[in-house]
């Protein structure tokens, strides 16, 4: 069911593509020759920006005029009047061997011998022209000839390495990624510095053309994976991909699910573990989040620290995490189904404590128990939009005060507003945001569940859950690996964490080709 | 166009599934009942004669007031609300009780926390009668198996009223002292309704713990032996029979022996004990059982002033204590086999396990008939070890 | 779109160890030891369950060992090529009508023992539509998707078996067991009956073979989970026993339930248990109906070949509701349950011991 809706979105996706191509042709302009009107058509074609600089200049014992065009604040603007216009204009003068009177050759002379620059292309297209200006590249356009050199000199601020605030932890790098893409990518190679690294680059986003890449270590990495990886980013098709999220959502298997298929991050060093054991990695420009595929239920609960502490330690942290996943998800449900329906399960003295406390409480369960639920996701919506320093005191306000006056003033029970601040505490127990997120959804319909049918509702609801997460796959591989089907050999990284000399093995359940961590044979593949 | 209809289905039948939450019922609105007391009902004169005929029961129900239990905590002598509430009703049957319960009290009775019943000896020297008022217990869903059953001397209804200081409900109160069993051998540990229903179904006789007031006080020493024939009680025991009683069924946890040695009252303290009861069987005439009771413990208070480091006295000692249990225990089998003639004390099963096929011969008449059980001869013996005279050897 | 190997709608060996252990567990052992009780003394019972066991697990093994000549082929298709097509038509439609009703006794009976335990008033209606709808959905999805949720759910609800078990250590009493072998041989005879239709899962294997590519070991795994439920439901029936004694067993109309009542949780942390072990037994029902149902699809759809899925779904589902909802008391359940049980016998022991002697008598070898 889950994945004919993608098939079919991926047919429309190819038609759109292919009647974007043929329209392109037909609007290509041609370069001039001359170099003032060459100058007057990219004016007009980006409509005369403030920050476009154009500086016309003259190389060579015989004058000849040049331009270099660029735009402000993209720009290394050191390295252009550096190593550009100063090397050209001096080099040019002082060498032997003069401008030959060819412009074509003007062209090839540049390119070999006066221009110091490391990225140098030779282009006659408007469109890598205005790509490359757009992207911060200089344009050198020379008079007479039609033949353009884009430079490479990017140079824009952008934040520093810092820690990422999501994913903060106690032990471990604090690094993370930031929006510039070569950044990030210096962040992977620096920690893998295995010939096998393999990037390769997209260009996403008809209008804004961002650069995507797709990096995954060859040799250990199923092929099956990266080829439906790199199907699915080429049938994008998109105005504008802004965010990682944009990309996730195009290429996930199934998207009315409430569960994330493919994980994202901040942190250099759980990309790098991910590839390591045979996932595939994306970097976009622009955004901090990278993209890991495919994702399996036992990612949702596990974080990088669990490996830099000591085994038993990992181990227990998980464990709590899970039943914090737990009450995340079921206390209120359960709370609601043994108070309505099944009083006699709980322990005498407590029943009659909660009775005593609910004495005079106008709303049945369900309803105070969504009240108090919604005012605590409005709460925390609340807290993320406001400045840091009223942030915090809306917390602890909203908590205590809000909580004891509606207490006090008999709208709900002081129990329910445990409940509640357990159940919250939980959910942030949890590493992954939108994990998070979607146990929040959840949460909502067992409590629906829990208030027709009582404990029968959350058991069905439940089972109706697992039915879901059994046919949700994400890449192909099901979403709920490796507890069914059981790879038992994976269970030693799924629920505890054994020591680091035992996880010799990568997870099975993704099938890589290496199978053994360290052998560095080719397609050493033990299964 | 199919996955519509499959949706609009879908719809709507989980919608009207959504009409009714049937059984919600917010806690608050329970009432819930902890514990019931049965006594006959007097009859009164006005009825109609074939009312007459019938057997009437009162039955108690203590419900809980949980807005008394809250804050108000306990030891507060003074707290004007009691957080019980008792009520009549009268009815033929339990389940016609509880229907005119739910007239008198605005809460829905809800018997799921039910910890105690209480029957007055009236009801049950009745035959049948016990087995009548459990099968309501037995059978709802509701009712756990683990329920307490004690036979009041007297009126039971008068049990759940006693002052319950320092617990909170009174049926609390008598749940704890009955736990005291652990320390005082002359009060029956709790016996639950389940194991009622097994001893009711293989008609075995039986003891059930028993309750009596007096004044604000509550003793819970004794029990009250049943006739697993026709379930009828047939009489009380006393705390000294039942003793005897709980170290023939290995049920006696802790308690304390006095004996004379040399004219003095010295009280051995019993930390465990253990009885090994075996049948022989030469024909069903000539059943001989013989039972082996083995206890541990130690001096707990002394009047003599002995040697307790020399082995001859702690034998002396051991001897004295031998015998005293072998008078009890034999005290308490002549009470048994004799007076009630009833064989409570589980050596049915002991002869059903090591012989079945006289067992099966005789079932019918072991305790009552030809009363095989009055018949046997039962051997005690008693052998008793003393491990430590206590911190010191002699106060003086 | 590329899978990978473990995906392709295929059934590993070693889950058949899953199915064959989970689909016999479901309502029939929450009533064991009160049927073994009132036929046996004591605990002569447990004769009958190993006994019955070991007939079981032979079966299986029998079963089993038929399907898996022909990987790949639906016992339709197999069937017809040991006798011809009508007798296989034939047999085939009585096992589709078997696992309908099958389905449907399950969907009463959880309704009933829920309405009796955990849902006072709802009405039998309700609880049962909406069981109905979550099987539906799970065989909608994928058929290794509902393979893996037997995966998933089995090891829960043994969990929770063995937990109340444990929980009812303190109440065993051994006198109860002894004492042994004073039951007639009629009585043995009775409870090893009833024994089987609780302990009986071998049918699924003639239906599931279909999906397995590797089938050498089929055999072995599918003895190996047969065992499984005779080993459960031996410790359930002892500890029934122990706790009750037989007498009192056959008096209790849900033995297994009410071992969950005796149970005390040390710290007295939860009031009671009942409603927990069954609210986890529903996953075990659930496990064994939604299968039932699967099968129904299976050897419809290889009957006729042409039709969705989905059509059959919205065709058969009214009908299962019905036939449901059909037996008016709980006693009549029984009976539809007894009913199902002399089905099963003849489908779960005579058909594949008559497949197979014809098999080997006309030399067929299939493509094992």
């Amino acid at each position: 069911m889950t994945s004919n809706s993608f098939f079919k979105r991926e047919k429309s996706k190819n038609k759109i593509i292919q009647n974007s191509k043929e329209e392109s042709d037909d609007f290509t302009p041609k370069l001039f020759l001359k170099l003032d009107e060459n100058l007057q058509k990219i004016q007009e074609m980006l409509d005369n920006p403030g920050d476009l600089i154009i500086r016309k200049f003259t190389i060579g014992l015989i004058n000849h005029s040049c331009a270099v065009v660029y735009l402000d604040g993209l720009i290394d603007k050191l390295l252009i009047n550096d190593q550009i216009i100063k090397n050209i204009q001096i080099e040019s003068t002082k060498s032997e061997e003069s401008l030959s009177d060819d412009p074509v050759y003007i062209v090839d002379q540049l390119y070999d011998k006066y221009i110091s620059s490391g990225e140098v292309e030779k282009t006659t297209s408007w469109d890598d022209i205005l790509y490359a200006i757009l992207s911060g590249d200089t344009a050198l356009y020379v008079d007479g000839t039609n033949q353009v050199l884009t430079i490479g000199s990017k140079g824009w601020e952008s934040r520093s390495i810092e820690e990422p605030v999501t994913e903060a932890v106690i032990r471990g790098p604090r690094e993370g990624f930031i929006e510039s893409l070569r950044t990030n990518t210096m962040l992977i190679r620096r920690s893998i510095r295995d010939q096998n690294l393999r990037f390769k680059s997209y260009k996403i986003g008809r209008r804004t053309k961002k650069d995507l890449v797709l990096i995954y270590i060859d040799k250990i990495v199923n092929p099956n994976i990266v080829e439906e990886v790199n199907k699915r980013i080429q049938s994008i098709d998109i105005d504008s991909a802004l965010e990682s999220g944009h990309i996730e959502q195009w290429i996930e298997d199934d998207f009315l699910s409430p569960f994330p298929q493919i994980d994202h991050t901040e942190r250099p060093d759980k990309v790098v573990g991910a590839l390591l054991e045979g996932k595939v990695a994306i970097l976009l420009d622009g955004t901090p989040f990278a993209l890991i595929a495919p994702m399996t239920f036992g990612n949702t609960l596990q974080s990088q620290e669990d490996y830099y502490e000591r085994w038993l330690v990992g181990s227990l942290i998980r464990v709590l995490r899970y039943l914090a996943a737990f009450i995340a998800v079921f206390l209120p449900s359960i709370y609601i189904a043994l108070e309505s329906y099944h009083p006699g399960m709980i322990p005498s003295k407590l029943a009659f404590s909660i009775a005593a406390t609910r004495e005079g409480v106008p709303f049945p369960v369900f309803v105070e128990a969504l009240l108090m639920e919604t005012t605590m996701e409005l709460l925390r919506e609340a807290g993320i939009r406001l400045p840091k320093p009223i942030g915090q005191t809306i917390g602890i306000v909203g908590g205590l005060v809000i909580g004891e006056a509606a207490v006090s003033a008999g709208i709900v029970s002081p129990v329910m507003v445990i409940i509640v601040a357990i159940t919250a505490i939980s959910s942030f127990a949890i590493p992954s945001y939108s994990t998070a997120l979607s146990f929040r959804i959840i949460r909502f319909a067992f409590m629906g569940a829990a208030a027709v049918f009582g404990l029968y509702g959350v058991i069905l609801a439940y089972i109706v859950i697992n039915i879901h997460l059994v046919n949700l796959k994400s890449i192909g591989v099901p979403y709920t690996s490796p507890f069914a089907p059981g790879f038992t050999k994976d269970w030693k990284d799924l629920i505890l964490r054994f020591p680091i000399p035992m996880l010799t093995k990568r997870p099975k359940h993704l099938q890589p080709e290496n199978l053994t961590r360290g052998d560095m044979n080719k397609g050493g593949n033990s299964s | 166009m199919r996955r519509y209809i499959i949706w609009l289905f879908l719809a709507v039948s989980l919608t009207i599934s959504l009409t009714g939450c049937w059984d919600q019922v917010e806690i608050e609105k329970r009432g819930f009942i902890i514990g019931i007391a049965f006594d006959l009902a007097q009859k009164k004169d006005e009825e109609l004669d074939e009312l007459k005929e019938k057997t009437f029961y009162k039955g108690t129900y203590q419900f809980v007031v949980p807005s008394a239990l809250g804050q108000g905590g306990s030891g507060q002598g003074n707290s004007s609300s009691k957080a019980y509430n008792n009520l009549v009703v009268e009815g033929e049957t339990v389940s016609e009780q509880i229907n005119r319960l739910a007239g008198q009290t605005s809460r829905t009775p809800f018997a799921e926390h039910l910890q105690t019943i209480i029957l007055s000896e009236n009801v049950v020297r009745t035959p049948q009668t016990c087995s009548q008022i459990l099968d309501f217990l037995l059978r709802d869903n509701e009712t756990r198996r683990g329920i307490k059953v004690l036979i009041a001397e007297g009126e039971a209804g008068a049990m759940l009223d006693i002052p319950p200081i320092p617990e909170n409900l009174p049926v609390m109160y008598i749940d704890s002292i009955a736990k005291n069993s652990f320390k005082n051998a002359s009060i029956l540990s709790e016996r639950k309704i389940g194991t009622i229903h097994e001893h009711l179904l293989s008609k075995k006789s039986f003891v059930l713990p028993k309750i009596q007031r007096d004044g604000q006080k509550i003793n819970m020493t004794g029990a009250a032996v049943f006739d697993g024939h026709n379930t009828q009680m047939v009489g009380f025991i006393n705390g000294e029979i039942t003793e005897g009683l709980n170290m023939i069924t290995n049920e006696y946890k802790q308690g304390s022996l006095k004996i004379k040695v040399e004219d003095k009252p010295v009280v051995y303290e019993i930390k465990r004990e253990k009885s090994s009861v075996k049948v022989h069987v030469r024909n069903k005439d000539d059943i001989r059982i013989y039972i082996k009771i083995k206890t541990e413990g130690a001096i707990e208070e002394s009047f003599a002033s002995l040697d307790y480091m020399d082995l001859k006295v702690l034998s002396k000692v051991e001897i004295a204590v031998e015998k005293e249990i072998e008078r009890k225990v034999a005290n308490a089998i002549k009470v048994f086999q004799k007076d009630l003639k009833v064989d409570a004390l589980g050596f049915s099963g002991y002869l059903e396990r090591s012989d079945y096929e006289t067992w099966k011969d005789i079932e019918e008449n072991w305790d009552h008939g030809e009363n095989y059980f009055s018949k046997s001869i039962i051997k005690v013996q008693a052998d008793v070890i003393v491990q430590t005279p206590g911190a010191i050897i002699n106060s003086e | 779109m590329k899978t990978f190997e473990y995906e392709k709608g295929e059934i590993n060996e070693k889950e058949i160890v899953y199915l064959a252990a989970s689909y016999p567990i479901a309502v029939g052992v929450l009533s064991i030891p009160r049927t073994l009780g009132r036929v046996t003394n004591f605990f002569d019972g447990w004769v009958c369950l190993v006994v019955t066991g070991i007939f079981c697990i032979f079966v299986t093994g029998v079963s089993a060992k038929l399907a898996s000549y022909f990987p790949g082929q639906t016992f339709f298709k197999y069937a017809s090529t040991i006798c011809s097509k009508p007798v296989a038509l034939i047999l085939t439609i009585y096992g589709t009508i078997y696992f309908i009703a099958t389905t449907s006794f399950q969907t009463r009976f959880v309704a009933i023992i829920t309405k009796q335990y955990l849902l006072f008033k709802t009405p039998v209606e309700i609880i049962s539509l909406v069981f109905l709808f979550v099987i539906v959905y799970a065989v909608a999805g994928s058929r290794i998707g509902l393979i893996r949720l037997n995966l998933l759910f089995f090891p829960i609800t043994i969990l929770v078996a063995l937990f109340v078990l444990a929980m009812n250590i303190p109440n065993f009493e051994f006198e109860n067991l002894s004492p042994f072998f004073t039951t007639s041989w009629e009585g043995y005879w009775k409870g090893s009956k009833e024994s089987f239709f609780t302990l009986s899962g071998s049918e699924i294997l003639l239906f599931y073979v279909a999906y397995i590519k590797k089938t050498e070991k089929t055999s072995k795994y599918a003895m190996i989970g047969a065992g499984i439920p005779a080993i459960i439901y031996l410790m359930i029936y002892t500890t029934a026993i122990g706790v009750f004694n037989s007498q009192t067993a056959g008096m209790l109309v849900y033995p297994t339930i009410e071992l969950a009542k005796e149970a005390e949780v040390p710290g007295s942390f939860f009031g009671r248990i009942e409603s927990l072990f069954f609210t986890i037994w529903i996953m075990a029902i659930f496990n064994t109906a939604s299968l039932a149902l699967d099968i129904v699809l299976i050897s419809l759809s290889s009957i006729f070949h042409k039709t969705k899925k989905i059509t059959f779904i919205i065709f058969l589902t009214p009908i299962i509701y019905f036939i449901a909802m059909f037996p008016v008391n709980s006693i009549r359940v029984s009976l539809m349950g007894q009913f199902l049980s002399y089905m099963s016998f003849g489908l779960g022991v005579v058909v594949p011991v008559f497949l197979l002697i014809i098999a080997k008598v006309r030399g067929i070898k299939g493509n094992a």
